[in-house]
Parts: C-alpha cells; structure tokens; sequence
C-alpha cells in the first residue's frame, strides 16, 4: 500500500503542473491556443512522445510562450540528457531571467551537482530582482539555502553557514525541515561542536520524524564526547531509518543524505 | 474509498493507457523521452524488451529511493580506478535501459563539457564505465505489485580535472 501511494504520487506530481491563466494571451490567437495546447499536455504522462509533440507545437505557435519550454525541459533533466535539457531551459531563461534563473540554479545544484554553476546563476538573479527569491519547485527549501549548500559544495564551508544564518534571521523566512540539519552537519564539518549540538537538537526538535534528525545529533554527541545521548539518538535514528522514515528523493540524492552503513560505523564508535 | 478510486485511475492511467484503444498507436503515445529505440549495429542482439516500444522512467518504481547509491557509488568507484583526462573537467553521462529480468542494454554515451558541449572521449571510458554498470550486482528491478516492467535509467559521473567527483543521479 506504501508503495502504491509512492507510486501514485511520482505520477500525480508528473501529471499536476501549475496551469497557466491562458487569458492573458487573449489578445495574440496563437499564444492562447498555445497556451491551450501547454494545458492539456501538462496532463499527459511527463515526457511522452505525445506530451513532447504538444510542447512543439505550442512553441512553433507561440516562440515567447516561456512556459512551455520551461514544462518541455522536465523530461529531458530527470532522465539524464543534460544538453538538451540545457538548451531548452535556456530559452526559458533567455524570456523571462528574473522567473527561471533561479530554478535553473536549483536543477544545476540538485541534478547535476554544478555548484559554481548554480552559484553563477544566483548571482545573475542578484542583478535583476531585490525581493526575496522564495523556495525552490519542490518547496522544501528556500533558494538562499540551495545557494549556501552550493558553496558547500566547493568547501566552502564557512561562507555556507553565513549565508544559512542570514536567511534564518530573515523576519519572513518559513523555517524548512532540514535547515537545521546542514547548518547543524556545516558546524560539525568546522568542529565547532557546540553549535553542531545546539542546531541539531532545534533540527530533532522541529523535525522528529525522519533519521537523519537523530543521527546527526548522535554524531554530534559524539564529536562533544557524550556517549550516553549519542547511544540514545543513534537508537531513535536507527529505527526511523529501518521504518523507511529518512530523506530521500525521486530523482537523485539528498545533500547530507544518511545510510545504514554511516549509522553502523557511528555505532562502532560507541 | 475515494483514494482507492484515485489510486486505481492513476494506475489504469499509467500502467494501461495503451489497452484503452486497441487501435492507438502505442508507441506514438507512450515512448517516452528516456526510451532508446533499438539500434541493429550498435545494440546487442540479446538483450529485448517486456514491452514493445516503450520504457517507463525510473522513477515510476521509486528506483532511488530503493537502491543503496552509496553500494553504487562504490562499485563503480573502485571498477574504475584509472584516471580520466587530465585535461577533461565535465560530466560522462550512459544512459541505458533494465529490463523486466533485470538485465541492462541499449547504452547510449554522451560526454560534455563545463561550456554544456558534446565532446568525445576516449572510447574506452565508455567501454569501461558499461562493462562496470553491467557486472554491477545489486541493480533494482522496476517492480510494481508483483509484476516487473522495463524501464530506462542513466549514471553521470561528474568528472573534475581527470578525478570522479560525484556519481550521478
């Protein structure tokens, strides 16, 4: 039953894009047909022949029409056929910078692992906007902490806690399930250990759902010398971990992502 | 009840578009933009298909989320030890696909740059990097309530300056 929920949600998240409002292309035919066509297509399995022939078609109607290359470049990411998706989103990107560039940021991050090139996009969305840049598609995390995970990426390890600190003293940021989790594993990467401590256990206090809330602090713990508090989170994360309750992904694999074998080795210290 | 009727028109959606009309053009409809059409010179001649003309992604039967990537990781890390290109900074991507019985093939290469430009490689990377993804032993099987399907999949290696540094996805 597990699995039939999981299944039907990849679909349902394949199949339920954010439909655009087709009226404001009231004034161009072609766009609102185009704009008609992106519509019934969304519905379509994501990345049939079928779907793909409807993308084209709605942009030979309408080249500015940016969602529809934004909808096309999906499949094209997802299953690893990295140029192509590239030059569609690209073009996406090229109509409207100040809506895609971020998203292209997140993708190069999270598919592809391009830190600096996600970096590089984040700074072009510097220039052009000066609101708050929101969270990512999925809506798990806001896209100042993709852009301090990139500089993680590249070790640089003290600029990614800055950039997470300043995001989580903004007066609007919605606090994410796993914010604490990096900056907690950041702290623990710099050994300074209090803090690591400190940021896990707000992490297992907002989030105490998944094992990687608990393993972390374990490991903090022992980094701290506490064996006694790292045996008891060690225990709480091992069982969330066997009840399939850690993070994990559809498409690729988490930043900090914990496995059993990190979980057997902590256990090693003990 | 109604997540049940909601399940069951998701799955009839999915899994049996093609039985809706006996006359629609399957592969028309459902070859998907990771299907690899078979390619007589270049395909192994063995290796065939469930079903006809179309594979589901993988991530229809939530593969990575099922798999160990770090057990992959591994593998793939230690089959290849040699260092690439020193010169070559960039992603070394085979896309493939499993079949029902769990045997991969119809692998397609493609190197690119950092500029996100098709570039060749040494023909062995790829030679190796197949033969690695082959004798790999712990591939998940694109299992849905008892029955396993076809489906298509791909490993990236992000290569900087001749050095692994990430393996994709």
């Amino acid at each position: 039953m597990k699995y039939t929920l999981l299944f039907v949600l990849v679909l349902a998240t394949s199949l339920l894009k954010a439909q655009p409002n087709c009226n404001i292309y009231k004034e161009d035919a072609d766009c609102f047909e185009a704009c008609m066509l992106l519509t019934k297509a969304t519905d379509m399995l994501q990345g049939s022949q079928q779907q793909q022939v409807s993308f084209n078609k709605a942009i030979a109607l309408c080249p500015q029409f940016h969602q529809a290359y934004y909808e096309k470049a999906w499949a094209f990411l997802k299953n690893g056929r990295f140029i192509e998706w590239r030059s569609i989103i690209d073009q996406a990107v090229e109509l409207r910078p100040q809506e895609y560039l971020g998203y292209r940021a997140v993708a190069r991050y999270q598919y592809l692992r391009d830190y600096q090139g996600a970096l590089d996009d984040f700074a072009l969305l510097d220039e052009l906007v000066n609101y708050d840049l929101g969270n990512t598609v999925e809506g798990n995390y806001h896209l100042n902490i993709i852009r301090a995970l990139c500089y993680k990426g590249l070790g640089a390890v003290d600029e990614a806690i800055e950039v997470i600190l300043q995001q989580l003293q903004q007066s609007d940021h919605v606090l994410g399930n796993y914010d604490y989790i990096h900056l907690g594993v950041l702290y623990l990467e710099a050994n300074q250990t209090a803090l690591a401590v400190d940021y896990l256990e707000k992490q297992v206090a907002h989030n105490p759902y998944i094992a990687d809330s608990f393993f972390y602090l374990a490991k903090a713990y022992v980094q701290n010398g506490e064996k006694g508090k790292a045996k008891t989170n060690l225990k709480k994360a091992k069982e969330l971990y066997q009840a399939g309750e850690k993070r994990s992904h559809f498409y690729n694999e988490p930043m900090d992502a914990v496995y059993w074998r990190d979980m057997e080795e902590l256990a090693s210290m003990l | 009840m109604l997540s049940i009727r909601l399940i069951h028109f998701f799955l009839c959606l999915l899994l049996f578009t093609a039985c809706q009309s006996q006359e629609s053009p399957k592969e028309e409809v459902l070859s998907m933009t990771g299907f690899i059409p078979h390619d007589d010179e270049a395909d192994d001649p063995n290796f065939t298909l469930c079903q006809a003309g179309y594979t589901y992604p993988y991530y229809y039967f939530d593969i990575n989320r099922k798999r160990d990537k770090i057990d992959l990781a591994n593998y793939l890390k230690e089959q290849l030890k040699y260092s690439f290109d020193a010169d070559f900074t960039g992603y070394l991507t085979l896309r493939f696909l499993m079949n029902c019985e769990g045997k991969l093939g119809r692998f397609r290469s493609e190197a690119m740059n950092t500029q996100w430009q098709a570039v060749e490689v040494e023909a062995q990377y790829w030679k190796d990097m197949e033969q690695a993804l082959l004798s790999y032993p712990n591939w998940v099987l694109g299992e849905y309530e008892g029955k396993t399907y076809d489906y298509n999949y791909y490993v990236s290696l992000k290569i900087e300056t001749g050095k692994i540094k990430e393996i994709l996805p």
